[in-house]
């Protein structure tokens, strides 16, 4: 997984139902969990099949459980009529793509993550050839800057940016569906790419910080020099708070930037305190090369 | 950390409180013990010539004291290198200390000159020179007994030959002539580094150049040599003292005709810049002076 995110996609997205006129929904899964990835999904349907679509039970994914679910998504992905009423693409951001972001320099928010990857799936479908007509998305951050930012890219297209979207629109649902399913499988049947990395008997829980078994494998797995694997968003106040406590100390150069109080030993640095024992006060020819003169080895 | 915003109220909550269990329940992890066997000093010294070599501390001829090797070849002053934050990997391990020391070659005739300027007079035999009054001190004598360093104090001192005992009397000419060679091989492989605009004023290159050179003379005789060299001051530009001075009506005038200063609007796309940039080197730093 790591840094790269591709768009994934379902059989029948691309050229979907030749050009029918459609309405593509946006929903993710995962944001806030400490384990695993987090999924963003697009889905698509003909305008004018709204009923089909709600009779395929998609109606209001809360209700739904993960049986259900699944069984929506399986027919999604298999059934031939199904692929012809909704088709639907995913992104998937891994934890290390997720905490990098979130710790870059120039802030990146996690709003601006979310917004960023459901505009990569309305350009996907756009350049895939999707005849979208309306843009049914849930709100991530303040609603009117969202939809104003939508309806900037995207001139021409219905954009409706609401809370409990998927309550309100089936195709909402669907991606939902698809974002929450694909998620859940991912953490479930997560490889992990470091060796012997503890997991307790009750494995990982569901991600979630309140989740005992979640907090177990943290403080399990964490390596004192390492921090943790790359299922863990280290960016989260949970993990992070973990790293504090049981790693290493560590001093990074932009602590003394940033005015952090610094604990630095720096070993073979003392200055006697006879003053007969001092080294000269060099050029700063040397200073600029960090070098001095020494009385001790 | 750079601030979340959460879906729901409910999560950040829930969060919040498994932090603070977390606090309450994690211990810090318990640490290797460290191997006292593999602690390493890395040096960098000229090849070959570390066997019979004497580390021992005398006088800086600048100021205070230092650390030295002295072997049959070779005389270096040693120099430690690191910025703080450096350690080594070395076979599965670290070495936490990452200091390099490089032992730099250091001309003895320097370390020497103020024991001689001290038996200026008369001609004393090397062993009563080259002396300390302070035990700490005392490892210059060490330097008596090596040919190397004998034959180069001939540059700046007289030597008289009585019944197989040499003697040595410093001569201020010799050893201000051989300051000046010194000084113009310094200038000569400073300029290879040196700024554009110090190229430009000889006086300025000068007194870079001097600069460093000042770090192997005490101050007294960094003063003799300066005069001897003819190092020019900068030349300050009108130091009128203001302060005393009662404002005339001209100068009234003149501070009226001055355009108030505007600070340029700083533009969005520079502000975004600069924060972008906090933190990383000026581009400059990547084309200092070669180490």
């Amino acid at each position: 997984m790591s840094l790269k995110c591709e768009t994934e996609r379902s059989k029948t997205w691309k050229d979907f139902g030749d050009g029918v006129p459609c309405v593509l929904g946006i929903d993710e899964a995962g944001r806030g969990p400490v384990l695993g990835p987090m999924v963003y999904a697009a889905a698509i349907s003909p305008l004018d099949q709204n009923d089909e679509l709600k009779a395929l039970g998609v109606d209001d994914s809360k209700a739904l459980n993960e049986a259900k679910r699944e069984e929506i998504f399986e027919k999604m992905n298999n059934d031939e009529e199904i692929q012809q009423l909704v088709a639907y693409a995913l992104r998937a951001l891994s934890p290390e793509l997720i905490s990098s972001s979130m710790l870059k320099r120039q802030k990146y928010s996690l709003n601006e993550v979310s917004h960023d990857a459901a505009i990569a799936l309305i350009r996907d479908a756009l350049n895939c050839n999707v005849n979208v007509v309306e843009i049914k998305v849930d709100t991530v951050g303040p609603k009117a800057t969202y939809q104003a930012k939508l309806e900037k890219l995207f001139p021409g297209i219905s954009i409706c940016v609401t809370e409990k979207a998927d309550s309100l629109f089936p195709i909402v649902s669907a991606a939902s569906i698809a974002a929450k399913v694909t998620r859940d499988h991912r953490l479930k049947h997560w490889e992990f790419k470091e060796k012997n990395v503890k997991v307790p008997d009750a494995g990982f829980g569901s991600g979630y910080p309140g989740d005992p078994n979640t907090k177990k494998f943290l403080q399990l797995s964490v390596n004192p020099v390492f921090g943790f694997c790359s299922l863990v968003r280290s960016s989260w106040k949970t993990a992070s708070t973990i790293v504090e406590k049981r790693c290493v100390p560590g001093y990074w150069e932009d602590d003394e930037e940033e005015g952090k109080p610094q604990n630095k030993k720096m070993s073979g640095w003392l200055q006697p305190k006879n003053a007969e024992e001092k080294v000269p006060k060099r050029n700063v020819y040397f200073k600029e090369r960090s070098m001095r003169n020494v009385v001790s080895l | 950390m750079p601030p979340k915003t959460r879906k729901t109220k409910k999560e950040d909550v829930e969060e919040e409180e498994a932090v603070e269990e977390i606090l309450e329940e994690t211990k810090p992890a318990k640490l290797p013990e460290s191997d006292e066997s593999y602690d390493r000093k890395i040096v960098v010294a000229k090849t070959g010539t570390l066997p019979n070599s004497r580390i021992i501390k005398l006088r800086h001829p600048k100021e205070g004291c230092a650390l030295f090797r002295l072997s049959d070849t070779c005389f270096d002053e040693i120099i430690a290198v690191n910025d703080g934050h450096r350690s080594f990997f070395h076979g599965e391990s670290v070495i936490e200390n990452g200091t390099i020391h490089l032992f730099s070659p250091f001309n003895p005739v320097f370390i020497c000159l103020p024991y001689l300027q001290k038996t200026s007079q008369k001609f004393v035999e090397i062993e009563e020179i080259l002396v300390d009054e302070q035990q700490q001190f005392e490892a210059i004598k060490e330097l008596a007994g090596n040919e190397k360093i004998l034959k180069a104090l001939e540059q700046v001192a007289d030597v008289k030959d009585l019944l197989d005992v040499k003697l040595f009397r410093l001569n201020e000419q010799k050893m201000l002539e051989w300051m000046k060679t010194k000084f113009e091989a310094l200038k000569q492989e400073l300029q290879k580094d040196a700024h554009k605009s110090l190229l430009d004023c000889p006086e300025a290159l000068d007194r870079h150049v001097f600069s460093f050179f000042s770090d192997f003379l005490s101050p007294e005789l960094a003063l003799q040599v300066k005069s001897h060299l003819n190092i020019q001051d900068p030349v300050a530009t009108e130091n009128v003292d203001m302060s005393m001075k009662r404002k005339s009506e001209f100068d009234k005038e003149f501070e009226m005709e001055k355009p108030a200063v505007k600070k340029p609007k700083e533009s969005i796309q520079a502000k975004k810049l600069q924060v972008a940039a906090k933190g990383t080197k000026s581009i400059s730093a990547f084309f200092g002076k070669k180490n």
